[in-house]
């Protein structure tokens, strides 16, 4: 493919992937590695590599918009960087040694299931309207955020934290082990367990993505698997991307955004055991 | 302690937007480059060897490497700005920190 055409075509994928990632608060690799090695032919260390920058510049941008609305609670994303970050080191380490086939599938189960789970759930997550005050902070990091669709201001008290932070571990794990952001796990963590409301745990998990991101970049950057060609039209299509997505995702309901998330990992986790079985899906 | 937590959000949107103002500028710029004359990535003019055998584009691995870093120095912002009143955060900050750190050390 003539070398032009590959950039214009990554950056043009790079600007789905940072729209649609931003969104779900994912960092968009499960979009950027599979369209980037199964419709342009890349081989799938760099497009992993360009993916790891992809989802780094995707969160950086998201974060600066969910960051200016309020959205990201910094104490509680300080706290999940530590698991993430942990389980991304041991991921990527791992990565070399494991057969990338097995894994695949195993993941794409996993995820299948926290998928449908999250769909099937009837459970109305904790919407606390006492005074913050009254939680004490260091436990139970209390906040609240304007929704701009109800426009009302939501109070809530984050449920689990010690079990989140060790679940975010599971997220870092697979980000590091699969080369994405790891924000499928951690929303259905910060929602599920935690009772995060959804807009905050997407504005969160884009917060703490970069950092399992930053672990995996550097990793592939240390094997000399970043390359310009393929990364500067990621990077660039993805902060575009981000943008819209971000931008978007304020005016639409939690339940709508729910339901986006629920069929876009129930189409990663096809899509990752057809890949770790060697079937090919173009969609 | 709310304070620190908006002086964390504002330390950390500052640094976003720098980061992202530079890579922007230096990719910006790169990418036309690539598209009009992809020659010049294929015969590595405008690649350099770093020490450890890493192939970077001289334009475009600056914009690659602060990217990398820009958590590296929001973690250690978080652990500062939380420091005086809330020290589980500032803990956590520092250990990210720490943890990227030794990666970074690791890595090249």
């Amino acid at each position: 493919m003539d070398v032009s055409v590959l950039i214009i075509s990554s950056f043009f994928i790079a600007i789905l992937a940072g729209a649609i990632g931003s969104f779900l608060g994912l960092g968009g690799g499960f979009i950027i590695v599979p369209a980037l090695t199964l419709i342009l032919g890349v081989p799938i260390h760099l497009a992993i590599g360009a993916s790891f920058i992809g989802v780094l510049t995707n969160s950086s941008s998201a974060s600066m918009v969910y960051l200016k609305e309020g959205l990201t609670n910094i104490r509680l994303g300080t706290l999940l960087e530590v698991g993430a970050l942990t389980g991304a080191i041991i991921g990527a380490a791992f990565a070399l040694s494991l057969d990338s086939n097995t894994l695949s599938v195993i993941f794409g189960i996993a995820l299948l299931y926290g998928g449908f789970a999250m769909m099937r759930s009837k459970k109305t997550f904790p919407v606390v309207n006492t005074a913050v005050s009254k939680a004490t902070p260091l436990v139970e990091v209390p906040s609240s955020y304007l929704d701009r669709s109800t426009n009302s201001t939501i109070y809530y008290v984050p449920q689990n934290i010690k079990r989140g932070v060790s679940l975010s571990v599971i997220g870092g794990l697979f980000a590091g082990l699969l080369g994405v952001g790891g924000g499928s796990v951690l929303v259905p963590i910060l929602n599920k367990v935690m009772g995060v409301p959804i807009k905050v745990a997407v504005a969160t998990s884009s917060y703490i993505i970069g950092i399992t991101a930053s672990a995996g970049a550097l990793i592939f950057l240390s094997q000399g698997a970043i390359n310009v060609v393929t990364v500067v039209p990621i990077a660039l299509g993805v902060l575009f991307g981000a943008q819209v997505g971000s931008r978007t995702a304020k005016y639409i309901r939690g339940g709508v955004l729910r339901n986006i998330f629920v069929i876009a990992v129930v189409y990663i986790s096809i899509q990752m055991i057809a890949n770790g079985l060697r079937l090919s899906l173009l969609f | 302690m709310p304070n620190s937590r908006i002086t964390a959000e504002k330390y950390a949107l500052k640094l976003l937007t720098a980061g992202m103002v530079i890579t922007v500028g230096i990719f910006g710029v790169a990418l036309p480059i690539m598209i009009i004359s992809p020659g010049l990535i294929q015969n590595e003019i405008l690649i350099i060897k770093v020490p450890n055998d890493i192939s970077l584009s001289v334009v475009t691995g600056f914009g690659i490497i602060l990217v990398i870093l820009v958590p590296l120095g929001r973690s250690l912002g978080t652990a500062i700005i939380f420091f005086g009143g809330e020290k589980i955060y500032s803990a956590a900050g520092f250990l990210v920190f720490c943890l990227l750190l030794s990666l970074i050390v690791y890595s090249l």
